[in-house]
């Protein structure tokens, strides 16, 4: 699995955009909106996945990047009038050097140290922009005015479900390339066993750091994503709420796969929309159905829904190569019995 | 053919083409979704699950039984209320998608719903640009009405301005306080609190000697209660939620300081005998009020004939106590409704809510809008609680609309 992605798995990038462009003429506002954030949080969970995944870093401060996403996107547009195309790629680099920043004091730590300390770092930033009322409007969030790309106004979900494509797009297509590269087995390596990786050649400090900026640039990009859709913002996109249902997608998709975390967003993701076809007296049931699922997926499919999928698609095909040798040394068998029988 | 040829069926066909025409109107203004002749469909939502659910499905339960309780009467001009429920979970995210699902898939002629500020204020933007007239449930936060949005209409409980210029007013009138302590929340509930305590004190001739704010996940107020003790005020203002003002009130009983009154906002007190529970002392509450928008604990008969409104329309069911902040809103919405008359329109809807000046039995004061108007009620009652009996206190105290902006 190196070197550059095939055109399949490029293909599908391309039935999405397309796909977009067809079903933004056809579908309601709703599933639009719905569609949208679906995206965004494919790009979250992958962002989270780089760390947790791929490098098994247990760090938690990813929502806190998301924040910086939005509010920087947010904020450089509207009080220094800078299109979406340079404010959004300037805030994920932002949420990048902010990543880059904590990674340095983050990668001495290990564990639940780690996941601590990312967490509290999520604390203050959230304590962060509810207290900045100058820059973030505090408590009282901050309205996100309708944007253009190249003169194409962003003014409703309709308009923003195409860019919204085309930007997860490039990040799978970029993450495609990520995980055919020399740095993504380094961090599978570190994910190992830091000791071997060390061992090996690899520079684990650096590795990490890189992946903790990666992680935060991706978590930067979701947030210039959101505010495409929404139209405000306040201090609780950066609460634990937030980190436990992306934590979850990842949980339940599968950790490690790009494949996983697309279908842990989606799946937990459309959860929601999907329980509102449920009676009423259903409704207060869904806190419970939510955990139930968490506990049943690290119960009995650890690795999630796709890493279950997987694990069933070789056993079977490990079963089909059994049945194929098991056949073949019948034929074999027979052959040698009939041509001892004839002589 | 030869119906037409003689003078009855000429008399018929002229008599249909009449009634025809005059069915036109009536088509071109149900160019609005979600209006039929026989019926008007109403998005209706709140929190009905998540930790927040307290806060919507006794409100919207009572929104529903109004409503229901109008069918019964024969509708709004001969049309009947259809609602589409949903849950928006008090979350941004959900209030959004709840608000897009009703108007772009059910297709409702108008929005009901909503019991949080931050959610509703999600919601703003999308509804403003749909032109589509959206009433808050029981969301009472400032920052969802000011600075009014066209559409969006609210706080049928009073804001966070209404709260602290009622017990401002109160303390001076009542209790001829000179000195006020102010302890309120770091976010745009204290701070919309805080502004108008200021300036009404200031107005009748008081003087904020403290002022505290404290983060609303604040587990110790010993630093900010001390400095009030120090402060040395006639009457002690809190704008807390629940859990702060349960540590304020504790607090407050164990540093001796229960011979100054302890005014609170009615958002920390949702439930009277819990939070009696939870302060622990009973003694602690011997000079302790309550904001409150209601008629109903100062007249026992109307209570209960809420109460048994409620329990008649949800059968097994015990009315929870924001049970009757659903009601000034879809009491407002029917009144709008039957205003704007049979050839309503989201826009002559509009137009009569902003005209709307309603006094319901059951609200302290007047609901009321216009056109640089959408917080609906501005008049509040002040109840003295003493952690068993609830007296309402004389007189109705106000905002006037203009201090703490």
């Amino acid at each position: 699995m190196f070197g550059s992605p095939t055109l399949r798995q490029l293909a599908p990038l391309l039935a999405l955009v397309l796909g977009a462009l067809a079903l933004q003429q056809l579908l309601p506002q709703y599933f639009l909106y719905v569609g949208n954030l679906l995206m965004m949080y494919v790009i979250l969970v992958i962002g989270l996945d780089l760390l947790i995944g791929w490098s098994g870093q247990f760090a938690f401060a990813h929502i806190a990047f998301f924040g910086i996403g939005i509010y920087a996107t947010t904020i450089l547009g509207t009080r220094y009038d800078l299109p979406f195309l340079i404010a959004m790629p300037v805030a994920a680099m932002l949420a990048g050097a902010v990543g880059f920043l904590i990674a340095f004091p983050a990668t001495r730590l290990r564990a639940v140290y780690l996941a601590l300390a990312t967490f509290a770092f999520a604390e203050c930033a959230q304590w962060v922009a509810r207290t900045w009322d100058s820059v973030t409007k505090g408590a009282d969030g901050l309205q996100i005015p309708p944007t253009s790309i190249l003169g194409y106004a962003v003014g409703n979900d309709q308009h923003a479900f195409p860019v919204v494509a085309i930007i997860l797009a490039l990040v799978l297509a970029a993450t495609l390339y990520l995980q055919r590269s020399r740095f993504a087995r380094s961090m599978s390596a570190i994910r190992e066993s830091e000791h071997v990786a060390s061992a090996s050649g690899i520079d684990v400090k650096r590795v990490k750091i890189l992946s903790f900026t990666l992680s935060a640039i991706y978590a930067g990009v979701a947030g210039g994503v959101y505010t495409l859709f929404n139209s405000f913002v306040n201090p609780d996109i950066l609460g634990v709420a937030q980190l436990v249902l992306v934590l979850t997608m990842l949980v339940v998709g599968g950790s490690g796969s790009i494949a996983g975390c697309v279908l842990g967003a989606v799946l937990i993701g459309i959860l929601p929309e999907v329980l509102r076809a449920a009676p009423r007296s259903m409704l207060v049931w869904q806190e419970f159905f939510y955990g139930l699922i968490l506990v049943l997926a690290i119960m009995f499919m650890p690795r999630g829904f796709f890493g279950a999928w997987q694990a069933w698609r070789d056993r079977a095909r490990h079963a089909a190569d059994k049945r194929d040798a098991q056949a073949s040394q019948d034929t074999r068998l027979r052959a040698k019995a009939s041509t001892e029988a004839s002589s | 053919m030869k119906a037409l040829a003689t003078i009855a069926g000429r008399r018929a066909v002229a008599a249909a083409l009449l009634g025809f025409a005059t069915l036109l109107p009536l088509g071109a203004q149900a160019a609005d979704p979600g209006i039929t002749d026989n019926e008007i469909t109403i998005g209706l939502f709140g929190p009905l699950s998540g930790p927040l659910i307290a806060y919507g499905i006794d409100p919207l339960n009572a929104a529903k039984m109004l409503y229901e309780d109008v069918n019964a009467r024969g509708g709004i001009h001969g049309r009947k209320v259809k609602l589409v429920i949903e849950d928006d979970k008090c979350t941004p995210n959900d209030l959004v998608a709840v608000v897009k699902k009703l108007t772009t898939v059910d297709k409702v002629f108008i929005l009901h719903g909503g019991s949080c500020t931050a959610a509703v204020a999600a919601a703003q933007e999308f509804v403003g640009r749909e032109k589509m007239p959206m009433m808050m449930l029981n969301a009472a936060g400032d920052n969802a009405v000011f600075p009014p949005q066209r559409y969006i209409f609210g706080s049928f409980q009073g804001t966070q301005r209404t709260y602290a210029s009622s017990l401002t007013e109160f303390a001076q009138k009542q209790l001829k306080a000179k000195r006020i302590a102010v302890i309120v929340h770091d976010d745009d509930y204290g701070r919309a609190n805080l502004a108008t305590a200021r300036a009404v004190a200031e107005s009748l001739g008081m003087q904020v000697v403290a002022a505290e704010r404290i983060p609303p996940n604040i587990t110790d107020v010993t630093a900010p209660m001390l400095n009030i003790r120090a402060a040395k005020p006639d009457v002690i203002l809190s704008g807390a939620y629940p859990a702060p003002a349960v540590l304020i009130a504790q607090k407050y009983g164990e540093y001796g300081m229960t011979d100054i009154p302890l005014l609170q906002a009615a958002q920390g007190i949702p439930t009277p005998s819990v939070f009696a529970k939870n302060v622990g002392n009973d003694a602690v509450l011997k000079n302790f009020y309550h904001t409150w928008a209601f008629n109903d604990i100062g007249d026992p008969a109307l209570k209960e004939k809420w109460s048994a409104m409620y329990k008649k329309a949800n059968p097994g069911r015990e009315p929870g106590p924001f049970m009757i902040s659903g009601a000034p809103s879809a009491l407002a919405t029917i009144a709008a409704l039957e205003k704007a008359g049979r050839n309503v329109t989201r826009e002559s809807f509009v137009a009569a809510m902003e005209s709307l000046d309603i006094k319901p039995e059951i609200m302290a004061g007047p609901i009321k809008f216009g056109p640089d108007r959408r917080d609906g009620l501005r008049h509040m009652l002040v109840i003295k609680y003493d952690g068993k009996t609830q007296k309402a206190m004389p007189g109705v105290y106000s905002w006037d609309g203009k201090s703490g902006m």
